[in-house]
């Protein structure tokens, strides 16, 4: 569904990001690791517009660029790393702002934003402004309101996320996690997000993708490519490796 | 029904109550300003004057000269308070959305300075014939390029600088100070009394074209306002969300820039330099039913109104039967305030705003 070839970010001989060839599919949990400033969010910067790029980005077999702002908005929307909203708007005034590129009937559009609120449990804090709510808390309003834009998606959707699970509790981030898989299975959106905790993209996500010094240095399943060895190779640390005793599962430290 | 649905119902009635409240105000001002004056007529008197006035009947049991002063004098000028100071508190509503920062006010920014430097450039150099035409046009002239001139100067990723619109806006007014002075300097007699006089600046000078265009552009504004209060809304998460939202920034931005331009070229126009009351209506009104313009908007329109017509029928009645000029009563209510909300941000500290 999404497809780069030689996707390049700022200057042609030292480029913040590289890109020589990227498919990926649709119902996808797609982790993006890498050290700090290796061009994971540049990566998502391009995608959705706001950092200029050079070689091509197809969405559905079109570039990204040529898409119908309403139709790119209803396909594809963006969870930034930061998102701070000056005036006190209530948080379910910020999660309807997901509607606006979306055609629908007031009662339709009631339901819609109750509905991925309380899929993304910020439901109950509907009422209180967005400036009163904690970082976590935040995030989760705008995850709802992002979900809500490719809820009219005809075409299987791409979730851009940077860092959406930074401000989150314990419970909450695998909480976040699981629903963003159920996403991506049950509805077949794709999730690119920038993940930091390696263990996350080991037990959630579908492929992962490395990014150092503005290269893809490692493509493929968690499981099979976050190797010891290879996490030393990239970030120059040396975990510590258990097996969860019932699933099999590798746990890095 | 859930506990959250109520909650979040709260807030449509409480816009209700303010707008109630505020219709309420509003006729009662209508009525005082209608009524007081150097020479008292009974409220149900002029009430019914006014409506005389409008519809051309004759309910009202006034003297002709009694009739006089109430269609001719006061309510003209009661109408021309209520559509500018509707029109102010709108643009400084929505200006403060479009630089996503609670100061920025068409005065303080130097709109206003920029929108009098057209004003008073159409007075010196263009025929006085002209004068109902030229005079708002190039008002919204002055205050669009100076608009464009600070936004573009005050905008960051992050939302615009505070410190970077309020210095601005101190080269602006200073500028447009001085390049004002200087046509005064050089005009002759006639012209320098006709500058004087408007920069005055004072809901006297209501007349039928004035009432017309400031009528005009308010529905314009009111409507455009309104279509675009979902963009607005857009807007105060940042200008990429915004984007990211579907919507086409760079064109709304614009229409808005030029619409506020054009609110406030036109109040400029007609009534000199009325400061304040697109700083403190919005504000006001945000406290209580929050900052979604759906609401904000209209609900500022109307606040502005009733607040411009009080301060005026103060202008009129302080010092009486001297008669101050209305933008020293908003300038004396809202300069506080803005010390107040400045005081308030740097508890917060600066770095957001």
């Amino acid at each position: 569904m999404l497809s780069l070839s030689s996707l390049c970010v700022g200057d042609r001989d030292a480029p913040r990001l590289h890109i020589n060839n990227l498919q990926l599919d649709a119902g996808q949990l797609v982790a993006i690791l890498g050290p700090n400033g290796a061009g994971k969010s540049t990566l998502l910067k391009a995608l959705s517009g706001d950092v200029h790029f050079s070689g091509d980005a197809h969405l559905h077999g079109k570039p990204i660029q040529h898409w119908p702002r309403r139709e790119s908005a209803r396909h594809m929307a963006v969870l930034p790393q930061h998102s701070s909203v000056g005036f006190a708007l209530s948080a379910y005034e910020v999660a309807t702002l997901g509607l606006t590129p979306l055609s629908v009937s007031r009662l339709q559009a009631r339901t819609l934003v109750m509905e991925h609120m309380q899929a993304w449990h910020c439901w109950h804090l509907a009422p209180r402004p967005i400036t009163s709510l904690s970082g976590g808390e935040r995030q989760r309003v705008h995850l709802a309101r992002v979900c809500l834009q490719l809820s009219q998606a005809k075409r299987p959707p791409l979730l851009l996320l940077d860092e959406p699970t930074s401000a989150q509790d314990l419970h909450q981030q695998h909480k976040i996690l699981a629903t963003m898989r159920q996403l991506c299975h049950q509805q077949r959106f794709t999730v690119l997000a920038v993940l930091h905790d390696l263990n996350h993209a080991l037990a959630y996500a579908d492929r992962c993708l490395v990014i150092k010094q503005g290269e893809i240095v490692l493509d493929g399943p968690p499981q099979q490519s976050l190797m010891p060895s290879t996490v030393n190779d990239i970030w120059d640390y040396l975990p510590a490796t258990y097996h969860h005793a019932n699933s099999q599962r590798a746990l890095l430290f | 029904m859930s506990a959250i649905h109520r909650a979040l119902q709260a807030r449509q009635y409480q816009s209700l109550c303010l707008a109630l409240l505020l219709l309420a105000l509003l006729l009662a001002t209508a009525t005082s300003s209608l009524s007081i004056g150097a020479m008292p007529i009974s409220w149900q008197a002029s009430l019914l004057g006014s409506v005389d006035a409008l519809l051309g009947t004759h309910w009202a049991a006034l003297a002709e000269h009694e009739r006089m002063i109430v269609n001719h004098v006061r309510l003209p000028r009661l109408a021309l308070a209520l559509l500018v100071g509707a029109i102010l508190a709108q643009c400084g509503a929505v200006m403060q959305g479009l630089f996503r920062n609670p100061l920025a006010d068409p005065g303080i920014v130097g709109v206003s300075s920029g929108a009098a430097t057209g004003a008073v450039l159409a007075i010196a150099c263009l025929p006085a014939a002209w004068e109902w035409w030229s005079l708002p046009a190039s008002a919204f002239v002055g205050g669009f390029a100076v608009t464009m001139l600070v936004y573009a100067l005050a905008q960051r990723s992050e939302g615009t600088s505070l410190i970077l619109l309020l210095l601005a806006g101190v080269a602006i007014s200073a500028f447009a100070g001085a390049l004002m002075g200087f046509i005064s300097y050089f005009s002759d007699d006639q012209k320098l009394r006709a500058l004087s006089l408007w920069q005055m600046g004072s809901l006297t000078l209501a007349s039928n074209t004035s009432l017309l265009l400031c009528g005009a552009v308010l529905i314009l504004i009111t409507l455009c306002f309104r279509w675009r209060a979902q963009a607005l809304d857009a807007l105060l998460l940042g200008e990429s969300e915004a984007r990211h939202l579907g919507l086409a920034l760079e064109r709304i931005k614009l229409q808005l820039i030029a619409l506020t331009a054009l609110g406030v070229g036109v109040a400029v126009a007609f009534t000199g330099m009325i400061g304040f009351i697109g700083l403190v209506v919005p504000h006001l009104v945000r406290l209580i039913i929050g900052p979604a313009h759906v609401r904000l908007l209209p609900l500022s329109a109307l606040c502005g109104a009733v607040l411009l017509a009080g301060a005026d029928l103060l202008a009129r009645t302080l010092a009486q039967p001297a008669e101050l000029p209305v933008g020293v009563i908003t300038a004396l209510i809202g300069a506080p305030f803005f010390l107040v909300l400045l005081l308030h941000q740097r508890k917060r500290g600066f770095s957001h705003a």
